[in-house]
C-alpha cells in the first residue's frame, strides 16, 4: 500500500494503518536514534517519534516522503532529550576549529574497534552536526531531504554538514591520538 | 590569492559535497597541485570512512509491538484523563451552585430572623405605647387610608380630604372603641379600616400647615373626639411613633 495511504488511513484513526507504518519505519527509526542519541535512548525516542506520528498525523505533508516526515519526528524527540533548542541556524552559525594534524597510524584498522571509534566520535559531536553526519552517513539524503528532516534552509544543513565532518576528523584523531 | 590555510578550511565543505560552486574548481585544482592540501583531503577522506565500520544499530526484539502496546495504553490514560477532567470541571460548577443555594438559605434565615427580632421589638415598643397612650385616653391611632394626589389649595382636594378621613385605618389601644366607630363591633385588629360617623369634619384640620405631607396621625379619644397629631408636636408624636405604619 503506498505510504501517503496508510498516513491517511492513521489520520482516520485506523490502527491497523499505524501498525503497518510501525512494522515498516521502526527498525530505521531505532537504528537512525541509537547513532544519534545513543543506544539506551533508542527506544524511548522512537516510541516519541511514533508517538507524535500518531496524534499529528495531519502534520504530515503528502508530498513528502513518509520516512522523512518520521525522522523529522525523531529528530525532535532526540532534541528535545539531548536539550537542543531546535535554533539549526544559531548552530550553523558556531566557530569552527582548524583541522588537526593528520594521524592516521593511530585509526584502528580493525573494523569493529574502528567503529566503535566512530560511535564515540559521534556522540561527542554537537546535536546539531551529529544529526546532519548520521543522515548523511547512513540514510543517504542530500542537502534538501537533510533540510527537510530538521526543517531548515539548505544553507543551515549544508554549514552544519561541512562542520560535522570537521569536528568528526578533528576528534577522532584527538581520541586516537589517546 | 588564497593560501594553503584558507584552503584547508575549505576541505570538510569539498569533502561533504556542500562546498560553494564557485569555489570547487579552485579548491580541485589546488589540491592537485599542492601535496600538503592533497594529504589533508585524504585524510579527511580516510577518517570520515571510519563511519562505515559503524554497525548498524540492531533494533531490539519486539520494538513494533511495545511501540504498539505503548500508544494503546497512552490513549487509554488520556481518555481517562479527559473522563477525569470532565468530572473536575463538572464539580466546580456543583461547588458553585451548592455554595449559591447554602448563601441563599443562609440569607434568607438571617433576613427572616432579623425580621422577626425587629417585628418583636416593635410589638414590645406598640404594647409600651399602648400603655402610655390608654393613660391619657387614647382608645385607637388612626390614620388617613388615601394618600392625596391632587394639590392642596384646590377645593377639590379639600373637598376629596374630608371624604378620606371618614375612612381611616385605626389601631386600637383600647379593649372597644367608641360607637363614633363604624362596625367597631366584636374583636378589633390593629391597622383595620373603620369608617368614623363623627359629626362634621371639623376634627381633621388638615391644610397644608398642619398635614406636614400626609403624615400626621389621628387620636381617637375615649370620649369620641378626634385629635390630630402632627410631627411639629415633637413629645407626642414621638409617643406614637410605633403606631405609625408608614414611619
Amino acid at each position: 500500500m503506498h505510504e501517503t495511504r496508510i498516513v491517511e488511513g492513521i489520520r482516520s484513526g485506523s490502527r491497523a494503518e499505524f501498525s503497518t507504518l510501525v512494522e515498516r519505519h521502526a527498525r530505521e527509526l531505532y537504528a537512525f536514534a541509537a547513532r544519534v542519541a545513543g543506544p539506551e535512548e533508542a527506544e524511548p525516542v522512537v516510541h516519541e517519534a511514533f508517538a507524535q506520528a500518531w496524534n499529528s498525523a495531519s502534520t504530515f505533508q503528502t508530498d513528502r516522503p513518509v520516512r522523512i516526515w518520521l525522522l523529522g519526528l525523531a529528530v525532535k524527540a532526540a532534541a528535545a532529550r539531548a536539550g537542543f533548542d531546535g535554533r539549526w541556524e544559531a548552530a550553523a552559525r558556531a566557530e569552527l576549529r582548524a583541522p588537526g594534524q593528520a594521524r592516521p597510524e593511530a585509526v584502528p584498522s580493525d573494523a569493529a574497534a574502528a567503529g566503535r571509534l566512530a560511535a564515540l566520535v559521534t556522540a561527542e559531536l554537537p546535536f546539531p552536526q551529529r544529526v546532519v553526519l548520521v543522515l548523511r552517513a547512513f540514510s543517504g539524503f542530500g542537502i534538501p531531504e537533510m533540510a527537510a528532516v530538521v526543517n531548515a534552509s539548505g544553507d543551515t544543513v549544508a554549514a552544519l554538514l561541512a562542520a560535522a565532518y570537521l569536528s568528526f576528523v578533528n576528534r577522532l584523531e584527538m581520541r586516537a591520538a589517546v | 590569492m588564497r593560501t594553503c590555510e584558507d584552503f584547508e578550511k575549505l576541505l570538510p565543505a569539498y569533502v561533504a559535497g556542500v562546498a560553494d560552486p564557485a569555489d570547487v574548481a579552485e579548491i580541485g585544482e589546488h589540491i592537485g597541485d599542492c601535496q600538503p592540501c592533497m594529504e589533508d583531503f585524504q585524510r579527511i577522506v580516510r577518517d570520515l570512512g571510519v563511519l562505515k565500520s559503524w554497525r548498524e544499530p540492531v533494533a531490539p526484539d519486539g520494538l513494533a509491538s511495545r511501540v504498539l502496546e505503548r500508544l494503546a495504553d497512552a490513549e487509554e490514560r488520556r481518555k481517562s484523563e479527559v473522563r477525569g477532567a470532565e468530572i473536575a470541571v463538572d464539580e466546580p460548577f456543583q461547588n458553585t451552585f451548592t455554595v449559591v443555594v447554602l448563601s441563599l438559605i443562609a440569607v434568607v434565615m438571617f433576613a427572616t430572623l432579623v425580621t422577626a427580632q425587629t417585628a418583636a421589638r416593635r410589638e414590645e415598643a406598640r404594647r409600651a405605647c399602648a400603655e402610655n397612650l390608654r393613660q391619657i385616653g387614647v382608645v385607637a391611632v388612626a390614620e388617613p387610608v388615601k394618600r392625596f394626589a391632587a394639590p392642596l389649595e384646590t377645593s377639590a382636594f379639600r373637598e376629596e380630604l374630608l371624604r378620606a378621613h371618614r375612612e381611616l385605618l385605626v389601631c386600637p389601644v383600647a379593649g372597644s372603641l367608641p360607637p363614633a366607630v363604624e362596625g367597631a363591633r366584636g374583636p378589633l385588629a390593629p391597622w383595620t379600616s373603620y369608617r368614623l360617623n363623627l359629626p362634621g369634619p371639623t376634627w381633621l384640620a388638615c391644610d397644608r400647615a398642619e398635614n406636614h405631607g400626609g403624615t400626621d396621625a389621628n387620636l381617637l379619644m375615649n370620649d369620641g373626639t378626634v385629635i390630630t397629631v402632627t410631627p411639629a408636636q415633637a413629645g407626642l408624636w414621638q409617643l406614637l411613633d410605633p403606631y405609625s405604619p408608614g414611619r
